[in-house]
């Protein structure tokens, strides 16, 4: 009997073993693969959260996002989609007891090349987070910190970029980076993605700068408003919404809470910064269609 | 007895792989150019943001394209052309 025990307890750990060192298989972003490509478009984010469970719960219950599990070895992931298409990560990843961490949505722009990007960001101030890896289906990625520290990705997908459509409701259609010197920010973010920068009037006097590729707005550069008592750089995307004080609502009755209450913005529409449960924050964005006519390229 | 020693040292071997192999998913290993064993973009923010300060005049969002354009000191990025118009959000709604 004794003899027979180590044998159980190897198969055990050799069937433990291959599981562990399976590749962790990211899903394409695109399927069927778009044969379309879109330097400077965001086209990804993935969250980090402590919890994956809740936060399905939460963005399932908000935008009707729906998930797909991709299990392997220690990494806990699930792909968000929408009437089918994916549109973001759920990354799970525990906090230790006792630690301050802010969960958050990690913004990927997309690059044609990532290493030649990683490059010309590191030349201009960047730093790595993590360094270039490649994931078979998804392409390859880096994770950077721009000069004043906000945290994004840069990925060259396998599988090209979506084609340049309006954004549906529960889509991603915006995203912001509120930095301290938005002018120098924008410089930055140029180098890297070769972007056409527009400095539009505002009403404060702050200064607030749109990043643009392929002739479409790709998004903006703000610097931090006064009276934000804490101020560290960030990009913050936003989903789109039929009605954002609907959402807000709805988003509070799920556990999550407002950060920046309905407001007009440049546009016309209302929108709102709220966090998830676990504390990351996103914004909620209405977007009247037939306003915008532009055609992609 | 020697079988069951050397069953027992077989185990042994099979966990020192199981922890080695372990470790491999979780770092990551070979940084630069590996392909994806576990999955790197895990990163938490430091805590806190602030979102005071929003409201009155400040703008995040995209405009409906052809806004006036800013008139801040001059910029150390290359301002696009002041011909051009300032663009917007793809307007095509996906399927058309």
């Amino acid at each position: 009997m004794n003899s027979r025990f180590p044998a159980w307890v190897l198969l055990a750990a050799i069937g433990t073993a291959s599981s562990y060192a399976a590749p962790f298989e990211l899903p394409p972003l695109n399927s069927p693969a778009s044969t379309e490509h879109h330097a400077g478009k965001v086209v990804w984010a993935d969250l980090v959260t402590p919890d994956l469970a809740a936060a399905e719960r939460f963005y399932g219950g908000l935008f009707g996002w729906t998930f797909q599990a991709v299990h392997t070895g220690a990494s806990e992931y699930a792909v968000a989609t929408i009437d089918g298409r994916p549109i973001g990560g759920l990354y799970q990843k525990s906090i230790a007891a006792g630690e301050h961490k802010q969960p958050a949505w990690l913004t990927f722009i997309a690059v044609a090349d990532v290493d030649a990007a990683k490059r010309a960001a590191l030349g201009r101030g960047a730093k790595i987070v993590s360094d270039s890896k490649d994931y078979p289906m998804r392409g390859r990625q880096a994770v950077l910190a721009d000069p004043e520290g906000a945290v994004f990705a840069i990925l060259a997908s396998r599988s090209g970029d979506a084609a340049d459509f309006l954004a549906a409701p529960g889509e991603w259609i915006w995203s912001s980076l509120l930095s301290q010197d938005a002018a120098a920010e924008a410089a930055f973010y140029q180098t890297v993605f070769a972007y056409d920068v527009f400095d539009l009037a505002s009403d404060d006097g702050a200064e607030h700068l749109i990043l643009s590729s392929d002739g479409f707005a790709r998004g903006s550069v703000n610097s931090f408003p006064g009276g934000a008592a804490r101020r560290h750089p960030h990009w913050l995307n936003f989903v789109r919404v039929e009605s954002t004080a609907d959402s807000v609502a709805r988003a509070v009755a799920l556990g999550g809470r407002v950060l920046v209450e309905p407001h007009p913005d440049r546009h016309g529409g209302q929108i709102a910064v709220v966090a998830d449960p676990a504390g990351a924050p996103f914004g909620l964005m209405e977007w009247t269609p037939g306003d915008s006519t532009a055609e992609p390229k | 007895m020697m079988r069951a020693r050397l069953g027992w040292l077989t185990a042994g071997l099979a966990v020192l792989a199981l922890t080695l192999l372990h470790a491999c998913a979780v770092t990551g290993v070979g940084v630069d150019g590996s392909v994806g064993v576990g999955y790197d973009a895990g990163y938490y923010e430091p805590w806190g943001y602030d979102y005071g300060g929003w409201g009155g005049g400040y703008r995040v969002g995209p405009g409906r394209g052809g806004e006036r354009r800013g008139d801040h000191p001059p910029p150390r990025y290359r301002a696009a052309p002041a011909g051009r118009p300032s663009p917007t959000l793809p307007g095509r709604p996906r399927g058309r």
